[in-house]
């Protein structure tokens, strides 16, 4: 069934020992959009990439993809960018694909040997033999070449330079399915406040923010300046 | 989703046991092959004896070793980076579980027929030298003692018949199975506990936990072991002799299976509930 929001979570607390990082939050995200997931250092950008994803277990509260609690059904689903490398250092490029191709529906494979020679990637070459930069470009593929309704991306540009930023950003933007519905998290909010269609900041264990660009256009204001002055203690 | 798991599972781990069971078969046939020769002297006796029993040690390596890579491989591809990808593909906690315990299981029997096929060669081989060992060897032991030599070493391997050699065979696979699943599942449950917390980053709790169900388990292991051969004593290289031959014939006693398997189905329930609801990928 389709629903015109994609996520919906309701009262979702994690913590971490004594540590509370998100506190009783409910958010709703649309389908179809890419979201701008922003906030300081430490806020629980991840820890939510991480619960929508079923990587963290050990909330309370109610979170659900498509109407459906995160599960089997949820992952067919999400096609999801951790911030760290997760392939075993044996896996060559094309077994890397094969495994992507046996395990999703959605996973083009003949798409995927297309961008493999587009980054010029050796399909035999392994994952330990591969730099920082081949391993993150690789990981990439692997998620855009997977049609999915919705795309989580923690940090996708973090720590690159400016022109492999670009190449990331196109390479998101132009192998995304239409309708799909992209999280991106991201402390680049300068450059990425032109992609963004929704902006959802959140800090201070709570959500801040959760709100069309457009409308925050409207009321004269930026992403950037709103992020400073959302979180002023960080500067 | 599940053979696709089961297939990959078999393959991933079967990339370090493939080289592990060639090279145990390789010393084997190695070994068998300088024990094979004929009218032998003293010096190439001693040789091949040592060589023999070699054998053995390679045996309970490979055990150790095998165990040592299952539960290792496990811990990474569950609570490593690579838990990333084992966790974000469209299978339930259930069909991950169940398919990195059978893949684990079927890798360690099919390493423990190796290591007891290395143990049958060592005695079969023993035999042999003691068939091939030269007079002049033989001569300079007094008559009594040579004979009782010959008939000490040669008597290691006696099956009554092909049928008590088959049946021996199909219980130490279902004595195995039954073990290593038990095993297995202990294995894979405290590494599970050891990354929830409060239990994480606290191994004295864990491998309190691990002794308790581990003795628990071979308790019951060698409870069962006693039903099934009620002369043999587990482990010991007697099982592949005259008494454990004849003993594969003794009708085994099932409730002591029963009783590990319903351990193991609880066990997997639990672990099964931990990762659904209580871990965190660092």
């Amino acid at each position: 069934m389709e629903n015109q929001n994609l996520v919906e979570i309701k009262g979702l607390t994690k913590s971490y020992g004594a540590k509370v990082v998100l506190e009783d939050i409910s958010l709703t995200l649309p389908a179809g959009k890419i979201i701008g997931l922003m906030g300081p250092n430490g806020s629980g950008k991840t820890s939510l990439m991480k619960i929508l994803t079923g990587m963290i277990n050990d909330y309370s509260g109610d979170v659900r993809i498509d109407g459906q609690p995160v599960g089997a059904h949820t992952k067919a689903i999400v096609a999801y960018l951790p911030d760290k490398s997760f392939l075993p250092p044996w896996m060559s490029c094309q077994q890397a694909i094969g495994y992507f191709g046996d395990f999703y529906a959605n996973f083009e494979k003949e798409k995927a040997f297309r961008m493999l020679e587009a980054f010029q990637l050796d399909p035999k070459q392994k994952v330990k033999t591969m730099s920082k930069g081949m391993q993150e470009k690789l990981l990439l593929l692997l998620v855009m070449c997977r049609s999915a309704q919705f795309y989580v991306l923690d940090e996708p540009l973090g720590g690159v330079d400016p022109s492999a930023r670009q190449f990331i950003m196109d390479t998101i933007l132009n192998n995304r399915p239409q309708g799909s519905t992209i999280l991106l998290s991201t402390h680049m909010i300068y450059d990425m406040e032109r992609v963004f269609d929704v902006a959802l900041m959140i800090g201070r264990k709570q959500v801040l923010l959760n709100d069309a660009v457009a409308n925050l256009e409207a009321q004269g204001k930026t992403l950037d300046g709103l992020f400073k002055e959302v979180f002023p203690y960080v500067y | 989703m599940f053979t696709k798991l089961l297939k990959h599972d078999f393959l991933q781990s079967g990339r370090l046991f493939i080289w592990q069971i060639f090279g145990c078969a390789a010393v084997g046939a190695l070994v068998t092959l300088l024990s094979s020769a004929k009218n032998i002297g003293a010096a190439q006796f001693g040789v091949a004896m040592l060589l023999n029993l070699l054998l053995a040690l390679i045996a309970w390596a490979a055990q150790l070793i095998g165990m040592i890579i299952v539960l290792v491989s496990t811990n990474r591809a569950f609570f490593s980076e690579r838990g990333y990808l084992l966790f974000s593909l469209p299978a339930s906690s259930e069909q991950v579980l169940l398919s990195k315990l059978l893949c684990n299981m079927a890798w360690l029997v099919l390493n423990s027929l190796v290591s007891g096929g290395l143990l049958f060669v060592m005695m079969r081989n023993f035999s042999n030298l003691a068939h091939n060992i030269s007079d002049e060897m033989l001569e300079q032991l007094p008559p009594e003692s040579a004979e009782q030599f010959k008939q000490g070493i040669s008597g290691l391997i006696y099956f009554p018949s092909l049928g008590a050699v088959i049946k021996f065979v199909a219980l130490m696979l279902v004595y195995l199975l039954v073990v290593y699943v038990l095993v297995m599942m202990a294995a894979i449950f405290v590494l599970t506990v050891s990354h929830v917390r409060p239990f994480a980053n606290k191994a004295g709790l864990w491998v309190f936990l691990f002794m308790i169900i581990t003795g628990v388990g071979s308790g019951l292991f060698i409870g069962l072991g006693t039903k099934l051969l009620p002369e043999v004593q587990p482990f010991q290289l007697t099982l592949f002799s005259v008494e454990g031959s004849v003993n594969a014939t003794a009708a085994p006693n099932l409730t002591t299976g029963i009783l590990m398997l319903a351990l193991t189905a609880a066990l997997f329930c639990l672990t099964n509930w931990l990762l659904k609801r209580k871990i965190s990928l660092k």
